[in-house]
């Protein structure tokens, strides 16, 4: 037992030390915070500079009703005009568009819009600029446009413009999220999609960064020799647990890091998506799956000679692994149907769905106990196995052996 | 004491060690020798109890081998690794704890050694910036430690300089000293014939010599003959040696089981001047040759 926790405070330490488990587990959640809140704050940021836009008007009076519903609805920060429009009205049609052409070639305005005489009819224009992929203005511009033209032909039309648009006012929707015992809160849609991805991803780089380190580790004991040295203070069975249980504290900082970073960012937003509750079913599932990976990346390294072979070795298990991110939208908006509940109960994804699905809503309690329960029963033979494969692999170099060997030490007492 | 007594060792079919038997008394330096795959690391790794035999036993003191006892044996494998990307003191007293010492024992025990070697200068360096030579002082201080009653050392002079080779066989007389037994493998033999009293010769995981190594060469029973003579060179082309050399009146050879060295040595003196005479005892690395050869 002492020369577990001997193993265990050893590998815990020094891969806690080392630069390139600091980097990558500050990077992780850098990006997930990042990927969650610069696209909406790009989106939503407002600009700080006025634009000038140039506005063709072939009808001599759209392009003024254009500047004024621009002026009264796109503001900058400090209230302001966001677009300063220049009219080009009156004039011959050809030259006024060269002329605006001109402007935008020598940049002196960002983007400029034609409307032609049929437009009532035609309903349609063309919107010149640099950068097309400004979504933010072209939306601004093409909104404030349609309103400009729908209520030029109600009027048209003879009826009363200000009364239809009281009537067809858009009904604002506001998304609550009903949790148990029927405490509501106010929703966020993008959030309640991106909190069960947030939370699998964490609990993915958890387990398998853990896991790599120790196939890596006994690989790399085995490779060099070390094994023997070792070997001759304690057993292989100590040598084992003690990487797996060090290399699980290892995991368990990392993911008790991304709960408390996950804690402050996401109540500095103003929304709880890391509770208690959540906590404990991270830290159960955690424990299952990454002992579950543990014991087979552990016997994988023992058995392979180099870290190429023993890659590709697991690389198929990293295929299995990216199906519950891959289906996560799927899980997302069905966490309840039956291929959900059921890929719940296969070991290999068991933690991954379990935490989707717990990220959307928490599962009923029978669910969480059978596969909490189904993936133990995995893991311990998983472990039972991996042991003695261990102990007959580590220390066999030159042929790898082949599975029907691997499956008789298995079987063997 | 370690006995060896019967023990058999099998992978897939392929017999690594065959009912081998022999005793490593206490305070001794053993040689365990053998061409390579004659089944001496995985007698090794039975003694130090990594693998298990088949059948027959190893006893120590007559009790078997066991955990708690091979705490006090330290083993220098032939093929050296360590943690490269680790600091060379941390290493050794991560090493020298799951041999059982404590934090602060093994902590002044590194340093003790780590002067010993020359070492103390690098002992916050990463092992990797350590040369060769220096690595393996490094894991042969991981052998001897913790003081350990059982020492096994494969091939232990191999890549190190002569000074260094001098440092090594100095503690090996201390360990020896200090009633440690010392089991020592290797192929080369003049480090036996300087060092080990006793031996045991390994082929195909049989014995195929044992014992007192003085004994061993007198039981070997081949003489090597060196003999100067002035005369004609020709005359002695028929003496009946075997590996018979002659060159600048010079001969030697060795001598055939049933011959009397008296009869030779007359024959001899009937055909040429003998000048100079002398029978060598045969050297280990002969012995070692020509008994693998034969089997």
């Amino acid at each position: 037992m002492k020369n577990i926790w001997i193993v265990a405070s050893w590998e815990f330490i020094t891969r806690l030390r080392s630069k390139w488990f600091i980097i990558s587990v500050l990077i992780m959640p850098i990006i997930i915070v990042a990927s969650m809140f610069v696209p909406t704050w790009i989106m939503t940021s407002e600009d700080t500079e006025s634009k000038v836009i140039s506005v063709v008007d072939e009808t001599g009076y759209l392009g003024n009703r254009l500047e004024v519903q621009l002026t009264e609805n796109a503001h900058l920060k400090d209230g302001s005009p966001k677009y300063q429009v220049v009219l080009f009205q009156n004039a011959d049609f050809a030259n006024m568009k060269k002329q605006a052409a001109e402007l935008l070639d020598s940049s002196v305005i960002a983007s400029y819009l034609v409307i032609p005489a049929d437009i009532k009819d035609s309903l349609r224009v063309q919107y010149y600029a640099k950068n097309v992929g400004n979504f933010k203005d072209q939306s601004e511009i093409a909104n404030a446009f349609n309103e400009v033209v729908s209520s030029a032909r109600m009027q048209d039309a003879g009826l009363n413009v200000a009364l239809i648009r009281s009537l067809t006012k858009r009904v604002d929707f506001k998304m609550i999220d009903v949790e148990k015992e029927g405490v509501e809160k106010e929703g966020n849609e993008m959030l309640s999609y991106l909190t069960p991805i947030i939370f699998v991803l964490m609990l993915f780089f958890a387990i398998f960064m853990s896991s790599q380190i120790l196939l890596r580790s006994v690989l790399m004991e085995r490779t060099n020799r070390l094994v023997e040295i070792l070997l001759s203070s304690i057993t292989p069975t100590e040598l084992m647990s003690g990487k797996i249980i060090g290399l699980g504290f290892l995991g368990l900082a990392q993911l008790a890091l991304y709960l408390v970073v996950g804690y402050y960012v996401s109540s500095s937003q103003g929304v709880e998506i890391i509770t208690s509750a959540n906590m404990v079913y991270f830290l159960i599932y955690f424990l299952l799956g990454y002992l579950f990976y543990a014991a087979i990346f552990a016997s994988v390294g023992a058995i392979f000679n180099s870290e190429q072979d023993a890659q590709q070795a697991v690389s198929i298990l990293s295929f299995i692994t990216v199906i519950p991110i891959m289906m996560s939208s799927y899980v997302i908006a069905n966490p309840d149907s039956v291929v959900s509940v059921a890929c719940s109960f296969i070991p290999f994804v068991t933690p991954f769905f379990m935490i989707l699905r717990i990220g959307v809503e928490t599962p009923p309690l029978w669910e969480i106990l059978s596969t909490v329960a189904t993936l133990g029963i995995f893991t311990w033979l998983a472990m039972v196995g991996a042991g003695k494969v261990f102990r007959v692999a580590i220390l066999m170099y030159g042929k790898r052996p082949t599975f029907p060997e691997l499956m008789q030490w298995i079987r063997a007492k | 004491m370690l006995e060896i007594r019967n023990v058999t060792k099998t992978f897939n079919k392929t017999l690594a060690v065959d009912s081998l038997s022999f005793e490593v008394p206490q305070g001794s330096v053993f040689g365990l020798l053998g061409p390579n795959g004659a089944g001496k690391t995985t007698t090794i790794r039975m003694i130090m109890n990594i693998i298990q035999p088949d059948s027959g036993h190893i006893f120590y003191n007559g009790e078997s081998i066991q955990r708690s006892r091979y705490k006090r044996v330290g083993y220098l494998p032939e093929e050296r690794g360590l943690y490269q990307k680790m600091k060379l003191k941390e290493t050794i007293v991560y090493l020298a704890r799951l041999k059982g010492l404590s934090p602060s024992d093994a902590s002044k025990r590194t340093d003790h050694f780590l002067d010993r070697f020359e070492l103390t200068d690098y002992s916050q360096r990463k092992i990797e910036e350590l040369s060769k030579g220096n690595q393996q002082k490094v894991q042969f201080i991981i052998a001897v430690i913790h003081d350990p009653v059982l020492v096994i050392l494969d091939e232990p002079f191999s890549g190190l300089d002569p000074v260094n080779q001098l440092l090594l066989k100095d503690i090996i007389t201390e360990l020896k000293q200090n009633e440690t037994t010392v089991i020592f493998s290797t192929h080369q033999m003049e480090q036996v014939e300087r060092m080990c009293n006793e031996i045991c010769l390994i082929s195909q995981g049989k014995r195929i010599l044992y014992g007192d190594l003085a004994q061993i060469k007198k039981d070997f029973g081949t003489q090597s003959v060196s003999l100067e003579f002035t005369g004609d060179a020709k005359e002695l082309e028929d003496v009946g040696l075997d590996d018979l050399a002659i060159a600048n009146g010079r001969l030697t050879g060795i001598l055939r089981n049933d011959d009397s060295l008296n009869d030779f040595l007359r024959n001899v003196m009937e055909r040429v001047t003998v000048t100079g005479f002398r029978v060598e005892e045969p050297t280990l690395e002969q012995i070692f040759i020509k008994r693998v050869k034969e089997v």
